[in-house]
């Protein structure tokens, strides 16, 4: 989802209380004024109780809280400092503004959740329905998208999130009705072409002509969101039919064959491949039905079988088979069996009794009767069926339970492989207690995340809501360990938000003044009254209890001062943090700590929570500028080493390492804006050693292998139409013939060459600081390839700052394959841009040289052997075996650089971040 | 059960977009890929998560629909035939004398986003 609007970012009328707050320094109160003037002395007290009737509702945004409680502690500095009585006409005037503001901003912020609401409403429904979409629409959805950002990012009155709300809204119709249009344009898409792949001659490229026309004409239409439009100039083409009502037909059949793969599909195949007796004569349903259609175009004979084949699957023929999926195979040497089995495809035949739930029912009875044979076809199907399910559930669970796990598996497999299945000494004796056992395969997410909350709220653990799980594993009663998790999870869940409302209820406790036994009285009395309910077994009440007292008016505006400065010290933490990551120069590190500890320092030590919210807003405006200044000195430390490995000597780069060093002179002094500058500068004047070291790097990585195409396929001299044309064609940028193709799913290209540099050598020192080093030129080989020298070195550079755009793939085209059958291309008819990714993958791959031709006296004397190319060590050691009858040890050869493009995968174009967790191997 | 899908994918990423990937039809021959089913082989095996990475390409290959998908990495727009043939074919040779499941007898696996520390935390594993 979008960012939203901070109001104390962006709305000036909130903003201006902050500012009078820093412009005070409001954080120091004087204490109250000895008596004087009577006039001075009436008006201060008026304008007190004034100003005590104005609390900050909790409905504000926490920006806006604190920046309005900063206000109100700037105007009770102004009273207790003001001289003179004449004072109080502003001071009261400005009191009089605040509480205006807050009945406004009240008003701004119901507005504002709204709109929030419907955003993501919109945002969800554009989510879901963007890979139906043809390219037209998708850029009318995306312009939309766009449009109700740029508005809710500059919204700041509640008449402009009013608008937005309704823009939003409007924006969850059209992706609707744009959604029902792109399911037609895919019907209509391949049915076209399976329609046109029967014509010739002149009329099959006429048909084609009129078919691409018409999806540009159609594309037009839906890229200003008329989709009735859209369809209508697609529906036109059935003129190119000699009997118009084909269209229909054809359009008919393709709905129904994607019906049928969304619903019914693997139902099907599941039956088709069971012991179900008549699955047989529908095995050839599907193609025959595709057949009929596309090669015969008998559209309405090749959905009248597709449509029997879906009458076939029905869910109860699909529990049929499942269930004779418990029989063994070898159970078909039993006569009774073979004759259960008939009976049963008597009555379950679908051309007959059609009863699938009767012959299960029947087929029930029939293995009542007969458990002997029953337990033996049991036990080989376990054995069979359950082991990789074993495999996977020895992999998480733990003892005590593990060990019964892993020892009545063995028990069972070892009797069932010999042979014995006697039901008290043979393997179906442990049936019952594997059943048991695999039941813990239904609760392993649950006990997992009763294990993160206890391994996070170490303190829920004393409560021992988990006790019944553990107590029934350790007596090993599997089922009442299975019954007890939801229980003990939903309780256990329950714990965050108690042991935080009563961390917040003592914190509070902490803060209130000693003497203040009316306050501290009734909060001590609710933590101990809700520590009693949690204890009872209620801690979801306990939870709610405490907060709604420390919701009760007398606490309010303490509470929400801690709870916002918590939740923003949170986001200026991590923030905080990553900066430092670029950041390697101990003393501006320690700048930037200080300015941090100002802020913890006043929640900490002097509990001003308001004021400490608002010194880390100060900080986090600190960070955003000396983030890109940490960035772009990361940066251009790594591109000064990959420089000098490109053998740039000493006249080249010593003038800038003389830069860095002035720079960094400047960052540790503090010199923040100073040093970015110098910087950025620094990073701006290696732009030509970095493209002629680039290339260098290319040009030596392709020689005689597939790599060096990242700067030729997504350097910065690549154009958009380029990147456009690799996705929907496959032609790749800087392509050798007009007929290479080098099919991609997102085409991407770096800003700079410095960006695509210090990739490179950002991802090398990382591979060093794995025992990895690119320019080594031999490796050994002890032949043992799962201990040997890693051939591959890859990661992820986080640049922290953008390094490029891409254009990601989503709706792929149609195109006949050799059945003539339409299927997905390898190339896009729908793609997103993004921009502003800031990470990008890199792989380094070790490979061994070429063997040459040469003749050798192996495996006969004289042998002539061509020039080969290994893939990689054991292929080269295999290949040097044939020719020379020993393996050897030492290989020669060299690192190449196989990729280097930036991630797309899992990018928010809106907010500009990664939403998908970090990959391994991130740097830094 | 719920399986870190970055676990799996730091692996397949060496099939996904490693040497073979950059021919120009890597498809044409699934043996171009040999060299990076080594190097996966290798990873799994010095990370201590061979027994993830067979159950769970077992898991995608007995049952792809859906979800192998998520497998293919950026480069080369593989479709879920084409992965499943790559992942069928990195299997047998990783693991010759341990038959693939038939479909429904796979392993439970539900690919998420999970953070390292989550995985770590739940199973010991890293």
């Amino acid at each position: 989802m979008a960012n939203t609007p901070d109001p104390l970012a962006n709305n000036p009328a909130i903003r201006q209380w902050a500012e009078r707050f820093y412009a005070i320094k409001a954080w120091t109160m004087p204490d109250m004024p000895d008596p004087g003037d009577e006039e001075l002395e009436a008006r201060r007290k008026a304008a007190l109780a004034e100003l005590a009737k104005i609390t900050i509702p909790a409905t504000l945004s926490s920006g806006a809280r604190r920046s309005l409680a900063g206000g109100r502690k700037a105007l009770k500095k102004e009273i207790l400092s003001a001289g003179g009585a004449d004072a109080f006409d502003q001071i009261d005037s400005d009191i009089q503004e605040l509480s205006s503001q807050l009945a406004v901003q009240s008003a701004t912020a119901a507005a504002r959740g709204k709109a929030q609401a419907a955003q993501a409403e919109a945002e969800a429904k554009f989510a879901a329905v963007r890979d139906t979409l043809d390219q037209g629409a998708f850029t009318y959805l995306e312009g939309l998208i766009k449009a109700a950002h740029k508005a809710m990012a500059a919204a700041v009155a509640a008449t402009d999130f009013e608008a937005v709300e309704a823009q939003a809204k409007d924006m969850t119709a059209k992706a609707e009705a744009a959604n029902t249009y792109g399911l037609y344009f895919d019907n209509w898409t391949r049915s076209t072409l399976s329609l046109i792949a029967a014509m010739s001659g002149g009329a099959k490229n006429t048909a084609e002509a009129d078919r691409s026309a018409r999806m540009k004409t159609a594309a037009g239409h839906s890229k200003t969101g008329d989709f009735g439009a859209a369809q209508t100039a697609l529906e036109g083409w059935k003129a190119n039919l000699g009997d118009e009502a084909d269209m229909a037909k054809a359009l008919s059949f393709d709905a129904l064959l994607a019906d049928y793969m969304a619903n019914t599909h693997d139902r099907c195949d599941f039956i088709l491949s069971s012991m179900v007796p008549d699955a047989k004569d529908y095995r050839n349903h599907l193609k025959n039905a595709k057949k009929k259609a596309y090669k015969e175009q008998k559209f309405t004979e090749g959905e009248a079988l597709l449509q029997e084949l879906i009458d076939y699957s029905s869910p109860e023929r699909g529990a049929l088979a499942k269930y004779m999926r418990t029989f063994d195979p070898s159970l078909k040497a039993d006569k009774g069996f073979r004759d259960a089995l008939a009976a049963a495809d008597t009555k379950q035949k679908f051309k007959g009794t059609n009863d699938p739930a009767g012959a299960m029912a029947d087929l029930k009875v029939w293995e009542g009767a007969n458990k002997v044979l029953m337990r033996q076809s049991r036990s080989k199907q376990i054995v069979k069926a359950l082991e990789k399910k074993y495999q996977a559930l020895r992999q998480v669970l733990t003892e005590p339970e593990l060990s019964d796990l892993s020892a009545t598996w063995d028990a069972h497999k070892a009797l069932a492989d010999a042979g014995n299945f006697d039901k008290d000494a043979g393997a179906p004796q442990y049936h019952a207690k594997l059943n048991e056992v695999f039941k813990l395969e239904k609760v392993v997410d649950e006990r997992r995340e009763m294990a993160l909350i206890l391994q996070r709220y170490p303190a829920a653990a004393g409560y021992d809501f988990q006790e019944p799980v553990t107590d029934a594993l350790a007596g090993k009663k599997y089922s009442e360990a299975v019954a007890a998790v939801p229980g003990a999870l939903a309780l256990l869940r329950a714990m965050p938000a108690y042991l935080d409302a009563r961390q917040a209820a003592e914190d509070l406790l902490a803060v209130l003044p000693g003497d203040a036994d009316e306050l501290t009285g009734p909060l001590d009395a609710a933590i101990k009254a809700a520590e009693a309910t949690a204890r009872g077994g209620d801690p979801a009440k306990a939870a709610s209890d405490l907060q709604a007292v420390l919701d009760g008016t007398d606490y309010m505006d303490l509470v929400l001062a801690m709870a916002d400065y918590r939740a923003k010290l949170a986001k200026v933490q991590k923030e905080h943090n990553r900066t430092k990551k670029y950041l390697d120069l101990t003393p501006a590190k320690d700048k930037l700590d200080e300015s941090l500890k100002t802020a913890t320092d006043r929640a900490d030590n002097d509990k001003e929570y308001g004021d400490a919210f608002l010194m880390l807003d100060t900080h986090q405006k600190l960070l955003q500028q000396v983030k890109p200044m940490a960035t772009a000195r990361f940066q251009v430390q790594g591109i000064l080493k990959a420089l000098d490995r490109e053998g740039k000597g000493a006249d080249t780069l010593d003038p800038f390492k003389d830069r860095i060093s002035a720079a960094d002179d400047e960052a540790k002094d503090g010199e923040f804006a100073t040093a970015k500058s110098a910087f950025d500068g620094i990073r701006t004047d290696l732009q030509a050693l970095c493209k002629e070291a680039a290339e260098d790097c290319e040009a030596k990585d392709g020689v005689d292998s597939n790599a060096g195409h990242s700067l030729d396929r997504h350097g910065p001299d690549v154009s958009d139409d380029d990147l456009i044309q690799r996705l929907k064609t496959g032609k790749p940028p800087n392509a050798h013939s007009d007929d290479e193709r080098s099919y991609t799913g997102a085409s991407s290209k770096f800003h700079s060459p410095q960006d695509w540099l210090a990739g490179r050598e950002l991802a090398a020192q990382a591979a060093k600081d794995q025992d990895i080093d690119i320019d080594e030129t031999e490796m050994t080989y002890t032949g043992d390839p799962l201990t040997d020298p890693e051939e591959n070195f890859d990661c992820t550079v986080e640049h922290g700052r953008p390094i490029d755009k891409a254009f990601v793939g989503h709706k792929k085209h149609v195109r006949l394959d050799d059945n003539g059958e339409p299927i997905p291309d390898k190339t896009y008819e729908t793609f997103e841009e993004i921009e502003g990714l800031t990470r990008a993958y890199v792989n380094f791959i070790w490979e061994p040289d070429k063997l040459p031709a040469e003749t050798t006296d192996h495996p006969a004397p004289g042998t002539d052997h061509p020039e080969v190319k290994p893939q990689d060590n054991a292929d080269y050691v295999e290949k040097y075996k044939e020719r020379h009858g020993t393996a050897t040890t030492k290989i020669p050869g060299r690192w190449v650089m196989m990729q280097q493009y930036p991630v797309a995968d899992g990018w928010d174009n809106e907010t500009k971040t990664y939403t998908n967790a970090n990959p391994g191997n991130m740097i830094p | 059960m719920k399986i870190r899908k970055e676990l799996i994918a730091g692996y397949t990423r060496l099939l996904t977009m490693g040497r073979a990937v950059n021919a120009p039809d890597p498809m044409a021959d699934l043996a171009q890929f040999d060299a990076d089913i080594r190097a996966m082989h290798r990873r799994a095996h010095k990370d201590g998560n061979l027994d993830w990475l067979r159950l769970a390409l077992d898991s995608l290959i007995a049952n792809p629909r859906g979800r192998i998908g998520q497998f293919a990495g950026q480069q080369y727009p593989f479709d879920d035939a084409e992965l499943q043939a790559l992942f069928r074919r990195a299997y047998e040779t990783i693991w010759p004398d341990q038959p693939l499941s038939e479909p429904g007898d796979e392993a439970d696996l539900e690919f998420v986003d999970m953070s390292a520390e989550d995985w770590a935390a739940a199973t010991g594993a890293s």
